[in-house]
């Protein structure tokens, strides 16, 4: 997958939460919206949603793989920060570094 | 204490039903008739007191008066019904059973193996010259242990006389619901009815036809029974009393049931293959709070967790350490709420789910996904996650043809507002089949 794909699918997995979320808690679709921790849109429960949500896209896809690694949760810079860092992350997953 | 209160009442009530399996209809009176030709078969093939067999048949009445039979033999039972074909081997490896008598309809075939018994437990009744029962549990948390009850402490309890009913054989001798049925029936001149399948077309039939009054069952075939529409056509007027047990009641499917049957009481019962069944009494037909006792049990809390003891418990597992306390009490696993005396039962403690330290009990969530429209089954589970430890994982069959994304969106907006986010399923798949086994006991999937 390209990065502009993996990014396409992450903006795709947001307005697929949005759908079952309150108008007040709607995530804005950007690649710049903070998603975890600091301003960030979700709580822990709806991060994990999405990242589930990512990973059944992409079993779509037939491809494999789990957002949440030891590694994900070890980095210095989380990769859940926002939608950018999430898309560099999968990138990082799928290429195998 | 041994059948003989049960040939008491097979005398005194010659002309009765009995048994009523398909349209064949067995009378008191024929079914005394069928044990004395089991006893002198039994003489025949030199079955002797203490020794291990196995039966391999579904209720009939062949079946039933050779169970009768062996009892009266002083025989230590393993009743191995078609529920449980796909471990005979091991089942009859672990009984170590001497005898093989497969029964049907019209053929019986005895078989003798090179099994020599010597298990302890074997030895304590053999002493007492009492009969015994081995029965397996289903194997839903891990493999299947073997239960080995005192024959005649089970019969004791139903030597006191209570109700004559019509009842429905839902599940079979080899299962302690089964065994309970049967011994109730038979001890206070009742008629137990064995449905042709156990499906809700063919236990609907089975009511109407010979007008049962009690149906014991499980939730989940509680809840297939409302799904299938099976009892929209059929008259079930005679049905007084609906009892459940064995897994925990969703909400959702007593409501549904309530609302379905308002004239038909409901019970909750309470037991386990080691202790027996408990005498129960549910707070009123539409509550989830249950008292649990009777003369022969002691109950008590630890940890919100309830332990029983029993006179009529089992001696203990042939394949297992003793699972009692120094005391005689037994652990259930069942974690419950209390209000005075009443109890409400949560959920298997195996089963809870740590969310980020926060409980969840799979019922909880599938009474709140079985409302809705098109879901058909919903098994929950638990499943590792890196970030919250564990998350709530559920599988659900459904009627209608959305697909997984379309069905996610309506999931979350139906849970949202009646179950915190921590419950709320995070992992969801789509199955085909639906999640219980034979007896109609929902399987939540093990991660």
């Amino acid at each position: 997958m390209t990065h502009n794909e993996i990014q396409s699918l992450v903006l795709a997995a947001i307005e697929l939460t949005n759908q079952s979320r309150e108008d007040a808690e709607q995530v804005p679709v950007s690649i710049d919206t903070p998603l975890f921790g600091k301003q960030g849109y979700l709580d822990s429960m709806g991060l994990v949603a999405l990242l589930i949500d990512i990973e059944d896209m992409l079993q779509d896809q037939d491809i494999n793989v789990s957002l949440s690694d030891e590694r994900a949760m070890s980095a210095a810079n989380s990769p859940f920060k926002n939608v950018s860092s999430l898309v560099e992350h999968i990138d990082h997953l799928l290429k195998g570094e | 204490m041994t059948v003989q209160f049960l040939l008491d009442k097979m005398s005194e009530l010659e002309t009765q039903e009995a048994v009523a399996v398909g349209n064949n209809i067995i009378t008191y009176g024929e079914l005394r008739e069928k044990y004395h030709n089991w006893l002198g078969w039994i003489a025949k093939e030199k079955i002797r007191p203490g020794e291990v067999v196995s039966i391999k048949s579904d209720y009939c009445a062949e079946s039933i008066s050779l169970f009768l039979a062996l009892t009266h033999n002083r025989n230590i039972i393993v009743p191995l019904s078609n529920d449980s074909k796909a471990h005979f081997e091991t089942f009859c490896e672990i009984a170590q059973n001497q005898y093989d008598i497969i029964v049907s309809e019209n053929d019986t075939q005895l078989i003798r193996t090179n099994n020599q018994p010597s298990h302890p437990l074997y030895d304590v009744l053999r002493e007492k010259n009492h009969p015994g029962l081995v029965l397996f549990s289903s194997g839903s948390t891990g493999k299947s242990k073997a239960i080995f009850h005192d024959l005649s402490q089970l019969l004791n309890k139903f030597t006191v006389p209570r109700k004559m009913m019509r009842t429905l054989a839902f599940l079979q001798f080899d299962h302690i619901g089964g065994v309970n049925t049967l011994l109730y029936t038979l001890a206070n001149g009742g008629t137990a009815v064995v449905p042709a399948h156990r499906t809700p077309e063919s236990v609907c039939l089975a009511i109407e036809k010979h007008k049962v009054e009690v149906l014991p069952t499980s939730p989940t075939f509680i809840n297939l029974l409302l799904l299938s529409g099976a009892a929209d056509n059929v008259d079930l007027s005679s049905l007084k009393l609906i009892t459940y047990g064995t897994e925990t009641m969703p909400d959702s499917t007593l409501t549904a049931i309530t609302t379905r049957f308002p004239q038909t009481k409901l019970l909750q019962t309470y037991g386990l293959s080691e202790v027996g069944i408990l005498r129960s009494k549910s707070r009123d037909s539409k509550s989830l709070w249950v008292k649990v006792g009777g003369a022969e049990f002691e109950t008590k809390i630890v940890d919100g967790r309830l332990w029983i003891k029993s006179e009529s418990a089992m001696l203990g597992y042939l394949n297992a350490p003793s699972p009692f306390d120094e005391d005689g009490f037994l652990d259930t696993g069942d974690q419950v709420e209390q209000d005075g005396e009443w109890l409400k039962i949560l959920g298997r403690q195996s089963e809870i789910i740590n969310v980020g330290g926060e409980k969840v009990y799979p019922a909880e969530v599938e009474s709140v996904v079985l409302e809705m429209p098109g879901v058909e089954d919903a098994a929950v589970y638990s499943s590792p996650h890196t970030i919250t430890g564990m998350i709530v994982a559920i599988e659900v069959k459904l009627s209608t043809d959305e697909t997984l994304t379309e069905f996610k969106v309506r999931l979350r907006r139906h849970c949202a507002g009646r179950l915190q986010a921590y419950k709320v399923p995070k992992k969801i798949s789509l199955i085909d089949n639906y999640t219980h086994n034979a007896r109609f006991k929902r399987m939540r999937k093990r991660s």
